[in-house]
C-alpha cells in the first residue's frame, strides 16, 4: 500500500462514513453572469432549475423550502478549484483550501456550518500544535470486536495513522503493521507501547497513538462531547493512550476538568 | 454456476474473444456478468490477496476485476499485479482486468502518472481553451489529454508492462483463460467541463490540431478528380461543419486508442480475451462535477435524483456504471447506494461495485439481488432499445431532436456513433441519422445495408444550398432512387419513404435542423411531429406508462418470447409515490419473485393497475400478453 492520501479510508475510520449532522436547509447557488448556473441543497434534493435568473433566487428558497441561500460566482469557484489542483494529492488539504476560500466569497458565511470537523483533527492542529514536535504522527487503532480480548480470534481492526506537518493535516494512510508480531495488535489494550514504539521506528516520526474499540469510537463520533467518551473508556479499561508522558497525563487531567465543568454547567 | 466473460445485452457485443473458445463463453451466469466486483490490489498487502480472494470465492464470487492503475503498475516494486493474479489462480477466480484509466478509481490522480500532469502541453482543455479538472475523489486534478505524444508514449510504456506481467504469469501456470483484459473509453466521457453543452464535448487541446488537420483530409478526400468534388470536399472542412468534424475526430481518436491497446494484448505471450466497454462513472461526470464538489465542501447530502439521471444518460449511451466509494458515493446510505446499484443494473446492464461495498449491504438485498439476476437469466430477459440514434460521437446529438425521442419513447433510445453492422442488434427497428451529419458514400452504402436487413434506417436528403452529401454520395443516392416510387409524406418535415428488401429507408429533409429561424416553438411541434410519424412507421410501441412522471418505466423482453415482458418501475424519489400503470391492451401482471423458492404469486388482469412505488424502490413486475378484449382496473 503506498498511498500517501488515502481519502478513503481516512473516512471510512476517521468519520465512520456517519451521516452528518442536519443543519438548516441551505441552497448554495452557483452563479455565472445573470443566470443561476448549478445549486445543490444540503438535503440531497435533486436542484433541477438549471440557468435560472439570478434574480429569482428567493423563489427558488422558497420553492426547495430552505432556510438559507447563498450564492458566489463560478469564475471564482474555477480559478480556486485551479489552485487546488496545485497542491497534490492531499483531497483533504485541496477541499480544506476550497472551503476557506469558499467562505471569503459566500454571502453569509456565519449562517454556515461546515462540519468538516473532527476532534481529533482539531486538537492536534489548534493551540496543541505549538507544544507537539513540527512532525508527528498519529494512530487511531480501532478493535471492531464487541468487547477487548487478547486472544487473535476473530480479531479485526481499522487503523489510520495522519502525519501532522507544523499543525497541519499532511499525510493519512494506512499503517503498515506487516513486520510487528502478530499477536501485539490483538494484545493492544495491554501493551501499546510495543505498536507506538513500532510505528515510531517504522516511520522515524515520533507518534501519538489512541486504541479503542469501534463501539466507543463510533459515539465519540456521533456524540456532542468526544473527549468525555475517551476519558470515561480510559477510566474503564476499554481504551488506551500512547506515549503516557507527563504532558498527556496533563492534557487528559485538563479534558477530564473541563468535562466535569462542562457537565456541571448542564 | 457457470463462468462467462459474455455480456447478455445484445445491444453491445462489441467483444474481441480471442484465446477462447466459444463453448467456453457460452452465457451463463448473469450475475457475473452483470457485477464487476472490483477489489482494488494496491490497498491490499500482497501477502493477504490469497485470504482476500478466497473470501469472495466462498461468497459465490466466481470473477473479480481490477483496475490497474497507471502510476502504480510503473512503481510496482512488490510486483503486486503478478502476485494479486497468482492469488486469483490459486482461489480458483477469474480476473477482469480494467487497463485503461477511469475517474474515482482510489488511486492520487486515478493512477495517471504526476510527472504528465505537470507539463500543460499534456492536458486536456475545453472548447473554451480551459483546463478540465477531475473534481471528485481521491482528489483535484488536470486531466491529461490522450491526444499528447508524451502522454500516448508512456500510456504504450504502462500497457506494455502489463502486457510482459500477463505473459510471465500465463507462462508460470500455463494457461490464460482465467483473465479478460477490459478495454474501455476511458477519459473520453468526461473531456468536457460542466455547463458546456454536449455538442462542445471534447479535448480540444493543441496537441491535436495537427493530427484533427491530417483527419479531415484523409476523410474528405474524392476518388474523382473532378472540381466539383474537390471544392465539395473543401467545404465540408470549413467552419460550418467544424463541430460534426471535431465529433468524428474524437470518435476516431478513441477508437484508434482501443486498437492500440488491443494489438499490446495479442502479442503472442500476453494474448487472452479482450472486451470493449464503455465505463461512466456518475459521480465524475461533467453534469455533476460541480455538484459533487460542493457537496463536499459543505458536507451536504449528496443528490440521489442528479446521480440517477446520470445513470439513465449513461444507459443511452450503453455504458457500464462504475459506482466508486471514494467520492461523494460513501455519503449515501445502504438505502440510496442499494438503489442505486439496482438501477444501474436495470439501466446500463453492468456495474462495477467494490466487493467491500457490495457486501457491506444487507445480506436481504444480496439475496434479492441474486434472486432477480436469476429470474432474469431463467427466461433470458434483455433491455429493448429498438430506436438508435447516430451521431458524430455519443455527445453530439442534435439537441431538439434527441430531446423530444428520449420524451417520445422513455428509455429505449440508444445512441451509437457509427452506423456499422457490428454494433446493430436484432430487436432494432428504428436507426434516426443525425441532421446535421455529412452523408458520405461509406454512410450511405452503411445505411442501405442496415435497411435491407429490414429495419428502417432515416437519413438526411441533400439539401439545396448547403453542401451535406459527398459527390460520391450524391452520385450513389440518385442511382438508388432511380425508377423508384417513394411514398412523400409532409409531417412537421418533409420525408421520402423507399421500400428497400426487408426494410425501408427514410430520407428526410434536413433543412429545418439547420435553420435558425425557425421559432422555438414552430420547430419543436414539427420536430416532434416528425418524429412520432417516424416511430409509428417503425411500429415502435410504449409497452406501457406510468400516470406519475416521477416513475420511471423500463422494459425487459424475453429473447425466446416477446409475450413474456419484465416491467421496471423506479422510484428515484424519497417518497413513496402512488401511480397508475397503463396498457394499450389487457394484460396479466404478477410481481416477479425474486425470494425464497417456490414463491410464485398470482397474476391479475386488467388493463391499468394502482401501484404503489416505494421511496427509492424499483418494483419488477411480470408481464404477460393475453388475447383478452375486456379492460379495467385493478
Amino acid at each position: 500500500m503506498d498511498l500517501s492520501h488515502d481519502w478513503k479510508s481516512l473516512n471510512e475510520v476517521l468519520f465512520c462514513q456517519k451521516g452528518l449532522a442536519k443543519h438548516a436547509p441551505t441552497l448554495v447557488a452557483l452563479e455565472d453572469g445573470k443566470k443561476i448556473f448549478d445549486a445543490v441543497l444540503s438535503t440531497g434534493q435533486p436542484y433541477s432549475d438549471r440557468l435560472a435568473a439570478r434574480d429569482t433566487i428567493g423563489e427558488l428558497s422558497l420553492k426547495y423550502g430552505v432556510e438559507q441561500t447563498v450564492s458566489f460566482a463560478k469564475k471564482e469557484l474555477d480559478q480556486i478549484v485551479a489552485d487546488a489542483a496545485s497542491l497534490g494529492t492531499n483531497y483533504f488539504q485541496q477541499l480544506e483550501y476550497v472551503r476557506s476560500k469558499v467562505y471569503k466569497h459566500v454571502n453569509k458565511p456565519s449562517e454556515i456550518r461546515i462540519s468538516r470537523d473532527h476532534f481529533i483533527l482539531r486538537f492536534f492542529s489548534g493551540k496543541m500544535a505549538s507544544l507537539l514536535p513540527r512532525r508527528f504522527n498519529v494512530l487511531v487503532f480501532l478493535d471492531q470486536r464487541p468487547s477487548f480480548s487478547s486472544t487473535l480470534l476473530a480479531f479485526e481492526h481499522r487503523a489510520i495513522l495522519l502525519t501532522f506537518d507544523r499543525g497541519k493535516l499532511d499525510q493519512f494512510f494506512e499503517p503498515d503493521f506487516s513486520s510487528l508480531h502478530e499477536q501485539r495488535l490483538p494484545e493492544w489494550l495491554l501493551d501499546p507501547v510495543a505498536i507506538g514504539k513500532y510505528l515510531e521506528s517504522r516511520y522515524i516520526l515520533p507518534c501519538y497513538g489512541i486504541f479503542m474499540l469501534q463501539s466507543d469510537w463510533d459515539q465519540c463520533v456521533t456524540g456532542d462531547d468526544p473527549w468525555s467518551v475517551v476519558i470515561s473508556a480510559l477510566d474503564d479499561h476499554r481504551a488506551a493512550i500512547y506515549p503516557r508522558t507527563g504532558l498527556v497525563k496533563t492534557l487528559i487531567a485538563f479534558q477530564r476538568i473541563s468535562g466535569y465543568l462542562s457537565g456541571f454547567r448542564r | 454456476m457457470n463462468e462467462s466473460f459474455e455480456r447478455i445485452n445484445a445491444t453491445r457485443q462489441n467483444k474481441t474473444a480471442s484465446g477462447l473458445s466459444s463453448a467456453k463463453l457460452k452465457e451463463k451466469d448473469r450475475f457475473a456478468q452483470a457485477f464487476n466486483i472490483l477489489v482494488n490490489y494496491w490497498e491490499i498487502k500482497p501477502s493477504l490477496y490469497e485470504a482476500k480472494l478466497q473470501e469472495l470465492a466462498l461468497r459465490d464470487v466466481r470473477v473479480v476485476s481490477a483496475f490497474l492503475p497507471w502510476a502504480h503498475v510503473e512503481t510496482d516494486i512488490y510486483h503486486s499485479l503478478k502476485k494479486f493474479l497468482r492469488a486469483a489462480v490459486a482461489a480458483r477466480l477469474r480476473v477482469r482486468l480494467f487497463v485503461m484509466p477511469e475517474l474515482g478509481v482510489n488511486y492520487p490522480n486515478a493512477g495517471v502518472p504526476k510527472e504528465l500532469l505537470t507539463n500543460h502541453a499534456n492536458l486536456a482543455v475545453n472548447r473554451l481553451g480551459q483546463v478540465i479538472y477531475s473534481f471528485a475523489a481521491p482528489n483535484i486534478f488536470s486531466m491529461p489529454s490522450f491526444a499528447s505524444t508524451e502522454v500516448l508514449k508512456r500510456f504504450g510504456n504502462y500497457l506494455l508492462k502489463v502486457g510482459s506481467v500477463l505473459g510471465e504469469v500465463f507462462e508460470e501456470v500455463g494457461d490464460s483463460s482465467f483473465c479478460e483484459i477490459v478495454v474501455s473509453n476511458s477519459l473520453f466521457n468526461y473531456y468536457r467541463s460542466f455547463g458546456m453543452p454536449n455538442a462542445d464535448h471534447g479535448d480540444y487541446s493543441a496537441a491535436h490540431v495537427m493530427a484533427f488537420r491530417d483527419f479531415l483530409d484523409r476523410e474528405y478526400k474524392s476518388n474523382t478528380s473532378s472540381a466539383e468534388a474537390v471544392q465539395r470536399d473543401e467545404e465540408f472542412k470549413m467552419q460550418l461543419y467544424e463541430g460534426y468534424n471535431r465529433h468524428r475526430f474524437f470518435t476516431h481518436i478513441e477508437k484508434l486508442l482501443r486498437e492500440k491497446t488491443d494489438m499490446v494484448f495479442s502479442r503472442k505471450n500476453s494474448n487472452c480475451a479482450i472486451r470493449h466497454i464503455d465505463v461512466f462513472n456518475p459521480e465524475a461526470s461533467p453534469e455533476f462535477s460541480y455538484q459533487g464538489l460542493l457537496t463536499e465542501v459543505f458536507d451536504f447530502q449528496p443528490s440521489v435524483g442528479r446521480l440517477f439521471d446520470s445513470i439513465v444518460r449513461g444507459g443511452y449511451r450503453g455504458e457500464t456504471i462504475f459506482l466508486g466509494r471514494s467520492g461523494v458515493l460513501r455519503r449515501l446510505n445502504d438505502q440510496e447506494r442499494s438503489f442505486l446499484i439496482l438501477a444501474s443494473v436495470i439501466y446500463s446492464g453492468e456495474v462495477g461495485v467494490e466487493s467491500e461495498d457490495l457486501f457491506k449491504l444487507s445480506p436481504n438485498f444480496q439475496r434479492k439481488l441474486r434472486g432477480l439476476m436469476n429470474a432474469i437469466e431463467e427466461r433470458d430477459y434483455e433491455l429493448q432499445r429498438p430506436v438508435t440514434y447516430v451521431s458524430a460521437s455519443k455527445f453530439s446529438m442534435e439537441e431538439r431532436s434527441f430531446e423530444r425521442l428520449s420524451k417520445l419513447v422513455p428509455d429505449m433510445v440508444s445512441v451509437k456513433a457509427d452506423l456499422s453492422a457490428r454494433s446493430r442488434a436484432l430487436h432494432e427497428r428504428l436507426i434516426i441519422t443525425d441532421p446535421r451529419t455529412i452523408v458520405r458514400l461509406v454512410e450511405l452504402v452503411q445505411a442501405l445495408a442496415v435497411a435491407q436487413t429490414g429495419k428502417i434506417v432515416a437519413l438526411p436528403l441533400p439539401m439545396k444550398g448547403l453542401s451535406n452529401y459527398t459527390v460520391d454520395a450524391v452520385a450513389q443516392l440518385d442511382k438508388f432512387r432511380k425508377g423508384k416510387d417513394p411514398l412523400r409524406i409532409q409531417l412537421g418535415v418533409g420525408y421520402e419513404v423507399y421500400d428497400y428488401q426487408l426494410g425501408q429507408v427514410v430520407f428526410y429533409d434536413p433543412t429545418l435542423f439547420w435553420s435558425l429561424a425557425a421559432t422555438e416553438e414552430d420547430s419543436h411541434e414539427a420536430i416532434s411531429m416528425f418524429l412520432q410519424s417516424l416511430i409509428g412507421l417503425a411500429e415502435v410501441k410504449v409497452p406501457c406508462s406510468s400516470s406519475d412522471p416521477r416513475v420511471n418505466v423500463v422494459h425487459y423482453v424475453a429473447k425466446e418470447d416477446s409475450a413474456r415482458r419484465l416491467v421496471f418501475l423506479i422510484n428515484p424519489t424519497h417518497n413513496e409515490i402512488h401511480t397508475r400503470l397503463n396498457f394499450p391492451n389487457s394484460v396479466q401482471v404478477a410481481p416477479l419473485a425474486t425470494g425464497n423458492l417456490g414463491d410464485s404469486p398470482q397474476p391479475i388482469g386488467g388493463q391499468s393497475f394502482e401501484l404503489r412505488v416505494p421511496a427509492l424502490g424499483v418494483l419488477p413486475m411480470q408481464i404477460f400478453d393475453i388475447p383478452s378484449v375486456e379492460g379495467g382496473t385493478a
